[in-house]
């Protein structure tokens, strides 16, 4: 036997677009599933007969309402390129810290709220958040993006509490650096360095992030409330 | 709708596989498309019993996880048989429900001697296998209580703390090889070492659970072959918590 027979599922993924949000799209249509993919500032080009595509910023737009069944959501939303700058303390805008870990934190909230009543109708409904290893790991980082992934770890702990009488399990994905995506932005500097301490001495890539959250999405019984970092031993 | 076998052609060890978790994952390896290779020390009955259920993909070898020359005797047979393995699930435990004061110091070190030098001893055999293919996985079956505080034996618990830190060691050690280290935290479980506890504790401990159960044996098998497989690539040095959201 070289395969094993599953059910189709449907999946809401916020910032479809993005580096890793692209590859999970990708990876859970190759899977057979349906989804409904965000994007903002990148159009999702791709068509596809299991995907549907909506435009949505997270500053401005209404969660999105899935009418019927949905058995996950993912969120793979990133900070625009401005807010990807590394600064010195005195060079940051206190504000804009505060600012970034509202954004993500309101898109959480609103977003599981206009989700709960289709989660509900789910077997085995899952909740992944990509995040990143500045919530979990001292690395240099932009403060904005460190301070909202940090927050985002505490949500994710409470809220698993929540959401755990309904059976929604709740977890978030921290990569280290990637090749490509954001990671592009760190200084020459930062990449060696990183690679000098990773245990597997490579970059991760947004395939082997997507891999893990489709796991999240699709099978995952029994863990929730975690932050999974993925940093190749760090 | 059909998905692809996550272990299709791996092969895999598992220490302490006759029963419990251990039986367990033999048999969810085996069903992702494995061959597996078992160990057991004692319960020959229960061993010839996930042999049956495993079918002819698994075969059980009757080890102690506690001795390397016959650690080393099955590396040496398995890869003439195999050509070398792909996983390693360190798996073999012990726990008995002593508190600190009616607790011997040969109960603290048989405990420490098969959960954590045991893990130490079959790594020993088997990585050495891995570092001639550059390509592996060891996973080693930690525990929630070596992780969190709870009202668990000490010797357990320091055997399992021990094996978060020794997984991470070793991952940083043989990284370089591409060989992924990490270690799988299951909190109570519906059977194995959990039979000791007392019902009022269970009661108290799903209580405070986010998932308000306690998992199977089949479920956290399921779960440790996905992290084992190919489509967990670029985990290593981690602690993987399966505990329902305590």
């Amino acid at each position: 036997m070289q395969e094993i027979k599953v059910q189709q599922k449907h999946f809401l993924v916020y910032g479809g677009s993005g580096h890793v949000g692209h590859a999970l799209v990708c990876a859970l249509l190759q899977e057979g599933h349906k989804v409904t993919a965000t994007y903002c500032n990148n159009k999702i080009t791709m068509a596809h007969q299991n995907l549907e595509v909506i435009f949505f910023d997270m500053s401005s737009s209404l969660p999105i309402v899935i009418p019927g069944p949905l058995d996950g959501i993912a969120f793979c939303i990133g900070l625009d390129k401005k807010a990807q700058a590394i600064k010195k303390i005195e060079e940051s805008m206190a504000q804009n810290v505060g600012e970034s870990a509202h954004l993500f934190s309101r898109l959480a909230v609103g977003g599981i709220q206009a989700g709960l009543p289709s989660l509900r109708q789910s077997s085995n409904p899952n909740i992944v958040f990509i995040g990143s290893l500045v919530g979990s790991k001292a690395f240099i980082s932009p403060l904005e993006f460190a301070a909202s992934q940090g927050a985002m770890n505490g949500l994710i702990e409470v809220l698993s509490k929540d959401l755990g009488r309904d059976k929604i399990k709740i977890n978030s994905i921290a990569p280290g650096v990637l090749e490509g995506g954001a990671s592009e932005n760190l200084s020459k500097q930062l990449k060696y360095d990183y690679l000098k301490h990773c245990s597997l001495r490579r970059y991760g890539k947004a395939i082997e992030v997507a891999n893990m959250a489709v796991w999240f999405l699709e099978e995952n019984s029994y863990i929730t409330g975690k932050t999974i970092v993925l940093d190749g031993g760090l | 709708m059909y998905k692809k076998l996550l272990l299709k052609d791996k092969k895999v060890v598992v220490t302490g596989g006759s029963k419990g978790l251990g039986r367990a994952v033999v048999l969810a390896c085996a069903k992702e498309g494995a061959q597996v290779a078992f160990t057991y020390a004692h319960d020959d009955a229960a061993a010839t019993k996930t042999e049956q259920l495993v079918g002819s993909v698994g075969f059980k070898y009757k080890i102690s996880a506690t001795s390397l020359v016959e650690n080393i005797k099955m590396a040496q047979e398995l890869k003439e048989r195999w050509g070398g393995i792909d996983i390693l699930i360190n798996n073999a435990g012990r726990s008995e429900f002593l508190p600190m004061a009616l607790m011997e110091e040969s109960d603290w070190r048989t405990t420490l001697d098969l959960n954590l030098t045991g893990a130490f001893i079959t790594v020993k055999a088997f990585l050495p296998l891995m570092v001639a293919q550059k390509k592996g996985h060891v996973m080693n079956v930690g525990s929630l209580a070596g992780v969190r505080i709870l009202a668990a034996p000490i010797d357990y618990s320091a055997s399992k703390a021990g094996l978060k830190g020794f997984s991470e060691a070793l991952a940083k050690e043989v990284g370089r090889y591409n060989i992924q280290v990490n270690c799988f935290a299951p909190g109570i479980l519906d059977g194995g070492v959990a039979m000791g506890i007392p019902e009022n504790k269970i009661r108290d401990y799903i209580d405070q659970l986010s998932i308000k159960r306690i998992a199977t044996f089949d479920e956290a098998a399921r779960a440790l072959a996905f992290f084992v497989s190919d489509k967990n690539s670029y985990m290593s040095g981690a602690t993987l918590i399966f505990d329902g959201g305590l």
